[in-house]
This record gives structure tokens, C-alpha cells and sequence, in this order.
């Protein structure tokens, strides 16, 4: 199996399956993972082995490109305009989600400490697409849908930067990057020192506008820069996502056109995207499918509670209206990209628990994008809202 | 002998299509509706200073006037996802919608005395086709479109 045949079969497949999901009424992101399985090393075996071993390469620079466009939502006037409630109901949902999983796979499942905190930190990921899909296809209208809407798009990207904290203590706490008492400053230091690289890195980009002449060279030098915030994280151990989110709040608080920088990765994105999620599908360990089935089980019975009571303590403090409060949780269920995301980070950086975490995020973002969509009508169903 | 620079006020159109932030949805549709294509509309407060523009893509943006504009931010949603063929929009839309609920209030713009070679760069690099020109005050005094420098540069060769 050569590597460009293989291109070929998982675009053009990929697409064919993106036809049939939607036809279901399934993400698209659906149709990808299946694919991924279907085509991977336990079932038809047509991906290239060179196109395996390059799915960290993939991976981390999709999750780049998502990064770098979360972060331009932190302007004073975005943060503004998206409100106290919406901030208020999205940490609450992220926390709580975290806290939950996080103890009931310590406690009730035995599972290690570090890996826990793993599992707790990528279970608040959701699946914007999917709830926007579930909103436009119902048509919903109405205050609980345009809070909805704001949270499941604000979520990740605080979803990212407790993923990044996480990911330093449970290395930490494994024993891998130093032990003793130095775990909460060691993680500080991760988090901080992927800040200020994004920062100072953002504010070269914003500078380079100036000698660009054309679109072609705005698009190599956006790239570029990813690429470039990507690589000196990962060397300096620091936090890839959480470097390339700060790089794209620095260039938006640095340049006044920075629109363009956004659009133009917009512009290219979906062919990696779409890579992403069919190599996080072959990544599935299908032998160890059975191993696996008690703690999805306890993910997929957890995370949805803890986002439930996280958003509605987030609402109560907010003050929000009484269907807000109720059913926002609920709203919230689809999960999938940036949660297959984090856990492929984990998978290469966490080798001894790699194939665990990324087989049971799998299964549990199958699972999640078949019935969250479901949850989420059902949400906007009970707060009166579907048109 | 040295090229002169030409500025963009020597060569930019001086009649713009301008309308208020107050100004209602449905009576841009119908100025511009012998309109080949929708042109850039630009949007002026009462001393004239630009404070927007309105092009097509804010148009078709109405199909999606109830979704948060956080939105666009976020990955695996594209544009072409909303079918508009099949979308209820309420009638007085058209009444209620205003001008400042649909503009792109961060517009990029040039003054008179850019030189036509920098504006050319400036479309180039934002992929677009026309832009505003102000005045030091920002006041908008014109607009200059890939056309017009394409003419100053057939002018200066001697084509036309």
C-alpha cells in the first residue's frame, strides 16, 4: 500500500461518507471515525504504514489550526459581547465535567491518579458543530439557543487551557518531569511559558503584515508561524494548543486586520481536518475494544452529569432564566473533535496509557456523536425553543 | 528618469453608494436591485466619517442573523451548511434588521494620499476587490477598485 493511494482512498472515501452520515442526520465528524475504523490496521488494512506513523504530525498541527482560531476570541470586546452568563455557564460546565470524571474514574474505577485527571481534562471537549447542526436543522429560536450557541463555541478554548494545566500535573504526578512537591509550579510554568511564546510569537505575525505582498505569501506565513509555535513548544516541552491559541489572541490584540490571517487557514483547513479524524478512526484498538468497555462506560455515564451540574451551578450564579438553568447541560452533550484531539496528545505523550485513553475516547466520541445530537433536541425541545 | 507614484485620490471613483447605520434592511435590497451585482455599500455617520461597509457576504450572513458571531470562530462549520433555499425568515425582517445589525464595522479602508502601488498590496494581501478611501479625518471621500488601478496602469503605458 503506497502512501498517495492511500491519500486518495481516505479523501475520496471520506467524502462518500460524509454524504452518508449527514443522510442519517449524523455529524460529518461520524462519518470520518467509522471511516477511520473501517479502513484502519483491524478491518481493511488500506492506510500506508507511513501515513500512520505521520498521524502525530497531523494531529498536532490540525489541533493548531483550531487553536489558533479559538484564541481570537479574547478581545476585551468579545469577551464583552459574550457576557458574564455565557463565561459563567461555560467554566462551570468545564469544571464541573472535569471533577466529576476525573473522581469518579479514580474512585470507582481505580484507575491511576494521573490518568484520571487526563480523562477529566479532555471530558468538558464538546462538539460545536454538531449542536449548531442540531439548531439550524430545528430551526431554534430564542434566548436558551443563542446561550447554548455561546457556550459550546467559548467551552474548548477553556476546555484547552485546563487540558494544558492537566496534561503538566499528571506528567507530573507520574513520575515523568521531575516529581516531589514542585508539581503545581512545574504545571504553572508549562501553562505560562506556552502563553508568553504564543504571545511574543503572535505579535512577530501581526508585525510580518507588513511586508507581505500578496495572499499566497499571507497564507505561508500564517502556516509558518503555526508550524513555527508548534515546533518550539513541543521542544521546550511547553503546551502546543495552548501556544497556538495565545499566538492567535496576541495577533488579534495586536493587529487591527487580523481577520485576514484567520480566513486564510479557514481557507485550507478542512483536508487536514479531515485526515485528523480518519487516522484518530484507524488509531481504534479493536481487540482491546472488550478491555475497554467498563471505563467508556464510566466516561460516558459521568460526563454528562458533570457537565449538567457545572453549567447549572454557572447558571444559578448568573442569575439565568429557569430553562437556561435546567436544561443548558443537556444541550451540551455532542463530543468530538477536540476531545480526540486532546486525546492524541495524551496518546504520545502519556506511551504507557497511550492506547487506553485513545481507544476509549473513540468509542466514547462514536457514542456521543450519535445520541448528543439526540440530548441536545431534546434540550431545545424542553426549553420550548425548536421553531 | 524616476516613474511618478500616483496617489490613489488621482485615481479613485469619487461617487460612492453610502447609506446611514439606521437605514433599513429592505431598502438597501431595493437601491441596489438593478444592480448587476451587489456592489460594496458603505456606511457614514453624520459628519461623513466611514463606520462600515455592507457587501454580499453580509447579506447572506442574514440567513444566520440568530446565531452568535462567536460562531464563525469555530472549526468544522463551514458557510455552505446553511441551505437557503429552506429558511424561514420572519416578513418584517426587512423593517427591523438595520443597517448596523449587519455591517462589518471593522472595515479596512486607505487615505487619499496612499500610493496606488500600496492599495494594490493592500487587496492583494485581503483578497479584495475595492476599498474605502478616507481622509486624514476619516472622512470617506471615495472608493478605489482593482479596475481603476488597472487603468491608471494601461494609462501610463499608453494602451488607452
Amino acid at each position: 500500500m503506497n502512501t498517495l493511494f492511500s491519500a486518495g482512498i481516505i479523501f475520496l472515501g471520506s467524502l462518500l461518507m460524509m454524504r452518508l452520515s449527514n443522510r442519517f442526520r449524523l455529524p460529518s465528524v461520524t462519518g470520518y471515525l467509522i471511516f477511520g475504523v473501517l479502513i484502519g490496521p483491524y478491518v481493511a488494512n488500506l492506510i500506508a504504514p507511513q501515513i500512520i506513523k505521520a498521524s502525530g504530525m497531523i494531529s498536532n498541527l490540525a489541533l493548531s489550526f483550531i487553536a489558533f482560531g479559538l484564541g481570537q476570541n479574547f478581545t476585551l470586546a468579545n469577551v464583552r459581547k459574550i457576557g458574564k452568563m455565557v463565561i459563567a455557564i461555560s467554566i462551570g460546565e468545564v469544571v464541573g465535567s472535569f471533577l466529576v470524571v476525573s473522581l469518579a474514574l479514580w474512585l470507582i474505577g481505580r484507575v491511576p491518579l494521573s490518568l484520571a485527571i487526563i480523562f477529566g481534562a479532555i471530558a468538558p471537549a464538546t462538539a460545536p458543530a454538531a449542536v449548531v447542526m442540531v439548531t439550524r436543522e430545528f430551526k431554534a429560536r430564542g434566548p436558551f439557543t443563542d446561550t447554548l450557541l455561546s457556550v459550546v463555541a467559548i467551552d474548548d478554548a477553556w476546555g484547552i487551557i485546563l487540558f494544558a494545566f492537566c496534561l503538566a500535573l499528571a506528567k507530573v504526578i507520574a513520575g515523568m518531569g521531575g516529581g516531589g512537591s514542585r508539581e503545581i509550579v512545574y504545571a504553572f510554568t508549562e501553562v505560562g511559558g506556552s502563553l508568553v511564546l504564543g504571545g511574543v510569537l503572535g505579535y512577530l505575525l501581526a508585525l510580518s503584515g507588513r511586508f507581505l505582498r500578496t495572499s499566497t505569501e499571507l497564507l505561508i506565513t500564517t502556516i509558518g508561524f503555526i508550524a513555527l509555535t508548534a515546533g518550539i513548544a513541543a521542544y521546550l516541552k511547553f503546551s502546543i494548543l495552548l501556544a497556538n491559541m495565545a499566538l492567535g489572541t496576541s495577533l488579534v490584540n495586536s493587529e487591527r486586520a487580523s481577520g485576514k490571517y484567520f480566513e486564510t487557514i479557514q481557507r485550507i483547513d478542512t483536508p487536514f481536518y479531515l485526515l485528523f479524524f480518519v487516522l484518530a478512526g484507524a488509531h481504534l484498538e479493536l481487540p482491546k475494544l472488550l478491555g475497554i468497555g467498563v471505563l467508556s462506560l464510566l466516561f460516558i455515564l459521568t460526563r454528562l452529569p458533570g457537565e449538567m451540574l457545572g453549567a447549572y451551578i454557572g447558571a444559578v450564579i448568573t442569575k439565568a432564566e429557569a430553562k437556561i438553568r435546567r436544561y443548558i447541560g443537556l444541550g451540551l452533550a455532542p463530543q468530538a473533535g477536540v476531545a480526540l484531539g486532546l486525546a492524541l496528545i495524551a496518546f504520545h505523550e502519556f506511551p504507557q496509557f497511550g492506547d487506553l485513553i485513545l481507544s476509549t475516547i473513540i468509542v466514547t466520541t462514536i457514542i456521543y456523536e450519535i445520541f448528543g445530537p439526540i440530548l441536545t433536541r431534546i434540550a431545545l425541545e424542553k426549553a420550548g425553543e425548536i421553531g | 528618469m524616476a516613474k511618478r507614484r500616483r496617489l490613489v485620490r488621482e485615481v479613485m471613483a469619487r461617487e460612492v453608494i453610502t447609506v446611514n447605520r439606521y437605514e433599513q434592511f429592505r431598502n438597501i435590497l431595493i437601491k441596489c436591485s438593478t444592480c448587476h451585482t451587489f456592489p460594496v455599500i458603505l456606511v457614514v455617520d453624520d459628519e461623513g466619517r466611514l463606520i462600515g461597509k455592507v457587501s454580499i457576504s453580509n447579506i447572506i450572513d442574514v440567513f444566520r442573523i440568530h446565531e452568535p458571531e462567536i460562531l464563525k470562530t469555530i472549526p468544522f462549520l463551514r458557510d455552505d451548511e446553511i441551505n437557503i433555499f429552506d429558511f424561514d425568515l420572519p416578513p418584517e425582517l426587512g423593517y427591523l434588521l438595520l443597517v448596523e445589525d449587519i455591517m462589518e464595522a471593522d472595515c479596512l479602508s486607505v487615505t487619499d494620499d496612499t500610493t496606488i502601488e500600496e492599495a494594490y498590496r493592500i487587496m492583494k494581501l485581503n483578497r479584495l476587490d475595492q476599498l474605502p478611501v478616507v481622509d486624514k479625518e476619516g472622512r470617506l471621500v471615495g472608493m478605489i477598485g482593482v479596475f481603476d488601478i488597472v487603468q491608471a496602469v494601461f494609462k501610463d503605458l499608453g494602451i488607452i
